[in-house]
């Protein structure tokens, strides 16, 4: 519903914006680009009940992902009672990294999103991660949205109720978990935590965890529970009563047949019963192992020793950037992360894969890591000496690139990768080559490699189990010379990450055999001691990546208290927890994927663009200066929202014979399929304006004409932006019988910046800038010509993880015939002064602001309704500033202090009290200013 | 072209006017006072047999008719020539089945979830409420106009209730039974102490129908006396029919289950593999059932397959058997022409949307419904 409105209001935002764009240059925006990288060619399966879209070499993982869909569609049929009336659209990419630029949302895609459901259209679009189990899971988690969304529809529409109502997010999410897949090693991890540390919430409270991913794991235990308790049969039934009651609390007592403070309760003690009898033989990290890092989110330590000490490097985020760390590491008190290497701030880091990828360190000191970096994934090489980056590998053809391991001699590197066809493989990296050899290549899941006892073996994680323990990810090695694939472990497990000691005779990796993900060794000193696997941690959480920091000493990635952390932990005569004799009988023949069954349940067509409608509203206002108005607005776009077209029209006329010439139209069309984005339009308007910039008077103008719009997406931080518009303008000022033709032409070229990380209110961190040269002149009767210079470059200081100081400083220049006047005053700019009061043709405004946390949450409880506000901010600000023709005044200037709300993540509530400062800023004016506003901060 | 255009647009708020302000009213001219099919499955027992109709060849449409909501698993009630449907959004309409046109009207605040039930000229209908844990049992005298009596009952009525002889016998979805007599008054009520979804069926002595607990239970008509409560499988949220001294029904699980009706002990089960939400049909030593994955069985009276047929779809709604030849609706918008004797499929109807009604002969015409609230009849070529 979110994603519904957040498009919406991009599109009217872009209309807005367009439509005025040669009348209010002053207004921009800055914001990130969604870069589309890839032109991609799509093709259309059409099976039994899907359209599956695909581009490029994706035809078998669109066949496999038809195959799941359809599966899913059989056995969601029968659960829901339901069937479709329309075919459903599935948008498949091969990685996470082409998922990113989908236009089917116009918002950001982050990181570690699997998939998603748009609402509008009904269009389901998910990307390859690689793993098949995955995919299926995603794509079965996206169609339990689809059967139930569609399901409360017609629950509702059948007994002719509004159809706008869902079940809260908590209940949708964790209905999806809970009908997608079964509660496996992460979900277990999050409930265990949350319940042992107390972060776990009941029904009554679980708005404070909304559109969290404890969210969907709770809401998915919640319904385990009610499953488990109450029947299986009660989870249809709380849709098929959706009717019943509008408070969907009531819709669940109902149904269960019990208090909803009983039900909550229950739940409550229900996972209490679960989870407190673990504590009895299983702890948390910090108990069992030393705690090195504060918290935060650490991934994936190395271990380095350099010549004055000892250091742990690894990957993490602990100020909104996903970044490159070291820490020194001793007996004493451990030092605080250092940074060395930012992430996406650049776009040669544009993200590090925190969840996803590991590092790893040479002898020699040499770190390689993955990060974004433009279309794909690059593998780079860090010198931890020069700390600089040395060397960069990157292919088009290796989209997705994961966990780099160097060999012994540290002239090769091994990692895994997902190609154009959406399948993870192991490859070889020739560093001196610098080419690519690719050992695997089927659509079985292979990562984590690691080189195994001689640098011509791999020992790597694979979901190729066969047999009874199909697809579990077991251990596995290649021989680089004949690529021969043996077993290493066989249980019922999923075996990931492994890594060997120095001396090659230990072999670690993590496992969830025992539900959750804890450490397992392997000794490879003797051969017939392989087919035993020992378990050396009994923690409660998982554990992640482990490495060897000596002989017995190893350092790991803990989850614990809803953060990751760094760990270390001795294993000197630690004896096992649990050891695990492996028997290879019932290994079976390679496991094949389902296919679709029918011939006929396939065909596959080019895609033809088909259009629908986006949205359209239509509105009809009375105003005691402009009259009675009516007009509509509506868009349309493709599938993938990559072709779009927006109509205004509306009518101002006062009296019939004005109707025709008084209708105000626009048209145009946005192409965002490429890399540069182009619009064009035409419009036509007429009718009375407000002029605040010149005369502080109305006028009459009929303006006609059209527009092109070309950006340039330098990044994901930068861009071009260029326009040209051609305008006939007939423009009468009321109260004088002025009249002034002309035929304006105005183009302008931008260059946008924009890097920066959000707090509740506003930019915490990074820049923001703009540079923006224009002319507009009058070429048929030159009545208007004049040139235009905006730069405008904001900066934000971090001074704590919530604390900033923001610095604003911008000119604005018009110079020539009929230049406009640029305004200010107000809440946005210059605060304290009159809204828009002062102005001139030249312009300069500069600002300060200090940003602090001031109340993270007040909640205040009703017996009839509880009320939340979170996120309250405080600021003290000073702005300077000054606007004139052609002969400068005064500096004028305010000081001043607020508060600020974020009121449902939509708008920011701002209230300013302060002084205004006048004679260039020497005398402050008596009394104080009031002033609020809803917007974010600059 | 435009001006068409406009004209179909006053056209249908004309229409939506005058269908909106129509009178909540159904009275009728009645002749021959013939209870064709007073209610779901014609008889307390639930029988959905139409052995006078001989061989089917084709099937064409004759009429249809358009009503406000749609339509749950219901069907439709005969008296004459008049055809009673329920609709969600708690309409309950009459259409004259010659015509297909509408012949009146109840309009009423909350859905009726079952199909009305005739009892001379007394048409017996249940308001089920949707915030309020509640339903109204109405009596409605369809030749006068006039609402006759009615009844307050705690809890919501969700499935199918029945007319045993002089008396209704209910059960509500919180799990009490009840009996009124025909003048709304009540005449013993059980509590079941369990939530309900099975539709009943009744003999003259036994109610019987299943739990969302998977019990099946058998309560006495005369007293209210439960006489069985037995656990069996999982949840019941399919209908009752009874043959003979045997009632058969089906679970969640799709196990079809036939049992003794005097105790309520097990005679045989057969699994389908999914879950089951219609009524078996019991005919000549043989039951007839699908479930939702699409497959539809023939099973002996001994519990044994004797055929079955998947038609890759939905079956949510009641077939029935007519002669040789089941009809089979199918919630994937068609429904099948079927040879009872082999399950082969004669022929595929396709509908524009999903059927719900459980379809009825009535005459020479097949009447069935769809989603939306489209009523329609096909007339039958032999």
């Amino acid at each position: 519903m979110r994603m519904i409105l957040r498009k919406i209001s991009g599109f009217i935002f872009l209309l807005l914006l367009l439509s005025t764009s040669t009348l209010n240059a002053q207004f921009y925006f800055f914001g990130r680009n969604k870069v589309q990288f890839d032109k991609f060619e799509w093709k259309v399966l059409k099976t039994r009940h899907f359209d599956v879209y695909f581009y490029n070499e994706m035809e078998e993982l669109a066949e496999i992902g038809g195959f799941y869909a359809e599966e899913a569609y059989n056995e969601y049929k029968v659960k829901f009672n339901h069937t479709f009336t329309r075919r459903i659209p599935l948008i498949f990419y091969n990685t996470s990294l082409h998922f990113q630029q989908t236009n089917t949302t116009p918002g950001f895609i982050p990181e570690g999103v699997g998939g998603f459901f748009e609402f509008l259209k009904g269009r389901v679009v998910i990307p390859s991660t690689g793993s098949l189990t995955d995919f299926r899971h995603v794509i079965r988690h996206e169609l339990a949205h689809v059967f139930m969304t569609n399901k409360v529809y017609n629950v509702l529409a059948d007994r002719r109720l509004p159809t706008d109502a869902l079940p809260p997010l908590w209940f949708v999410e964790g209905f999806a978990e809970y009908m997608s897949t079964k509660v496996d090693a992460q979900a277990e991890m999050v409930m265990r935590d949350a319940v042992i540390n107390n972060y776990f919430v009941g029904l009554d409270n679980i708005y404070q965890i909304y559109g969290t991913f404890i969210m969907y794991k709770e809401g998915q235990n919640f319904l385990e529970f009610v499953s488990e308790k109450y029947g299986e049969e009660k989870i249809i039934l709380l849709l098929e009563n959706f009717w019943m009651y509008t408070n969907f609390n009531k819709v669940i007592e109902h149904t269960i047949g019990k208090k909803f403070e009983d039900i909550d309760a229950e739940w409550q003690y229900y996972n209490k019963v679960k989870y407190y009898p673990l504590i009895k033989d299983k702890a948390p990290q910090k108990y069992l192992a030393k705690k090195v890092s504060k918290d935060g989110y650490y991934f994936s330590p190395v271990f380095h020793k350099n010549g004055d000490g000892n250091y742990l490097y690894f990957q993490g985020n602990n100020d909104g950037y996903s970044s490159l760390f070291k820490m020194k590491i001793g007996e004493e008190e451990q030092e605080e992360p250092e940074l060395i290497l930012r992430g996406e701030k650049t776009e040669e880091f544009e993200a590090f894969h925190l969840f996803s990828s590991a590092l790893d360190i040479s002898k020699k000191g040499i770190i390689a890591f993955v990060t974004k970096s433009g279309a794909t994934d690059a593998l780079h090489l860090f010198d931890t000496k020069s700390e600089k980056v040395i060397h960069s590998y990157q292919s088009s053809n290796l989209i997705s690139m994961s966990s780099p391991k160097f060999s012994s001699d540290d002239n090769l590197i091994t990692f895994n990768a997902i190609d154009q066809k959406g399948f993870s493989d192991i490859y070889i990296y020739d560093i001196d080559k610098d080419s690519v050899i690719r050992l695997t290549n089927d659509y079985y899941d292979d990562k984590d490699p690691e080189f195994g006892k001689t640098d011509n073996t791999i020992i790597f994680s694979s979901d190729r189990t066969s047999g009874e323990y199909k697809k579990k990810y077991n251990l596995f090695t290649i021989d680089t010379d004949n690529l021969s694939i043996r077993y290493l472990t066989y249980i019922n497990a999923d075996n990931v990450a492994p890594v060997l000691s120095e001396d090659k005779n230990t072999l670690l990796f993590t496992s969830n055999a025992d539900t959750v993900f804890n450490i397992w060794k392997m000794d490879l000193s003797l051969p017939d001691k392989e087919n035993k696997i020992e378990k050396v941690t009994s923690f409660l959480t998982s554990s992640f990546n482990p490495v060897f920091m000596d002989s017995s000493k190893i350092c790991f990635s803990g989850f614990e208290e809803l953060s990751f952390n760094l760990y270390t932990l001795d294993l000197k005569d630690k004896k096992p927890d649990n050891v695990i004799t492996m028997n290879y009988d019932s290994v079976g023949t390679e496991w094949k994927e389902g296919q679709l069954s029918l011939y006929s349940e396939k065909e596959k067509l080019n895609y033809e663009k088909e259009y629908t409608l986006d949205y359209a509203q239509s509105q009809i206002s009375t105003d005691p200066v402009f009259g009675t108005r009516g007009g509509a607005v509506f868009s349309l776009s493709d599938l993938f929202g990559n072709d779009n077209y927006f109509f205004l029209v509306y009518n101002t006329a006062d009296v019939q014979s004005d109707f025709l010439k008084s209708f105000n139209v626009q048209i145009q069309r946005i192409d965002l399929s490429e890399r540069s984005n182009y619009g064009y339009g035409v419009f036509h308007f007429s009718g009375r304006r407000y002029d605040i910039r010149e005369s502080d008077e109305y006028y009459f103008e009929r303006s006609y004409g059209g527009f092109f719009i070309l950006n340039f997406p330098i990044s994901k931080f930068q861009r071009i932006e260029t326009s040209i518009s051609i305008a006939n303008s007939d423009k009468q000022v009321l109260s004088s019988i002025l009249e002034r033709k002309a035929l304006l032409v105005s183009n302008s070229i931008s260059w946008v910046a924009d890097n920066s990380i959000w707090g509740p209110t506003g930019p915490l961190d990074g820049i923001r800038a703009r540079l923006l040269l224009a002319y507009t002149g009058d070429v048929k009767y030159s009545n208007v010509n004049y040139y235009s210079v905006i730069a405008d470059y904001r900066q934000y200081f971090r001074i704590g993880l919530r604390s900033a100081i923001a610095f604003r400083s911008a000119f604005f220049f018009n110079q020539g015939k009929e230049a406009r006047r640029y305004f200010m005053g107000g809440s946005w700019d210059l605060r304290g002064w009159p809204r828009w009061g002062i102005r001139g043709e030249k312009m300069w405004l500069s600002s300060l602001e200090l940003r602090v946390p001031l109340i993270d949450q007040i909640a205040i409880r009703f017996p009839f309704v509880d009320l939340g506000f979170f996120g309250i901010r405080a600021a003290a600000f000073m702005d300077a500033g000054s606007a004139w023709d052609d002969q400068y005044g005064s500096t004028l200037g305010s000081v001043g202090a607020g508060v600020r709300i974020n009121l449902f993540n939509a708008l920011v509530f701002r209230y300013d009290i302060g002084k205004k400062l006048e004679n260039n800023m020497s005398k402050l004016q008596k009394g104080l200013f009031y002033q609020f506003f809803f917007g974010w901060d600059f | 072209m435009g001006f068409l255009k406009n004209f179909n647009l006053i056209f249908l708020i004309l229409t939506l006017f005058l269908v909106g302000c129509s009178k909540s009213i159904i009275k009728l001219d009645l002749t021959s006072r013939e209870e064709v099919i007073p209610m779901f499955g014609k008889i307390p027992e639930r029988n959905f047999v139409y052995p006078e109709v001989g061989e089917i060849d084709t099937l064409t449409e004759k009429w249809e008719y358009e009503l406000t909501g749609s339509f749950n698993s219901t069907s439709i009630s005969v008296f004459e020539n008049y055809g009673f449907v329920n609709d969600l959004s708690g309409r309950v309409y009459c259409i004259n089945l010659n015509t297909g046109k509408g012949s009146g009207v109840l309009k009423l605040k909350n859905p009726i979830m079952g199909t009305p039930i005739l009892n001379k000229n007394i048409l017996i209908y249940v308001e089920t409420f949707g915030d309020e844990n509640k339903s109204i049992l109405t009596f409605y005298d369809f030749e006068n106009g006039k609402l006759k009596d009615n009844a307050q009952i705690k809890g919501r009525i969700l499935n199918e209730i029945l007319k045993v002889y002089n008396a209704i016998v209910l059960v509500t979805e919180n799990g009490i039974a009840y009996k009124y007599d025909l003048n709304g008054i009540k005449i013993w009520e059980t509590k079941i102490e369990s939530f309900v979804h099975s539709s009943p069926a009744a003999n003259d002595e036994l109610m019987v129908f299943g739990d969302d607990k998977g019990e099946v239970i058998g309560v006495e008509l005369s007293t209210g006396r439960i006489r069985f409560k037995n656990k069996v499988g999982s949840s019941f949220f399919s209908g009752t029919s009874i043959s003979e001294n045997k009632f058969y029904i089906a679970d969640d699980k799709g196990i079809v289950y036939c049992f003794n009706l005097i105790d309520g002990k097990e005679i045989w089960k057969y699994n389908t593999g999914a879950k089951i939400s219609t009524f078996p049909i019991v005919y000549d030593d043989a039951v007839y059932i699908g479930n939702l994955s699409g497959t539809f069985y023939k099973i002996s009276s001994e519990g044994k397959l004797i055929w079955k047929t998947n038609t890759m779809g939905v079956l949510n709604s009641t077939p029935l058997l007519a002669g040789n030849n089941l009809i089979v609706p199918d919630m994937d918008e068609k429904f099948y022409l079927v040879n009872a004797k082999d399950g082969k499929i004669k022929n595929t109807y396709t509908t524009e949307t999903r059927i719900r009604i459980s379809p009825i002969i009535y005459k020479n015409m097949l009447i069935l419904g769809i989603d939306r609230g489209v009523v329609k009849a096909y007339e039958i070529s032999k």
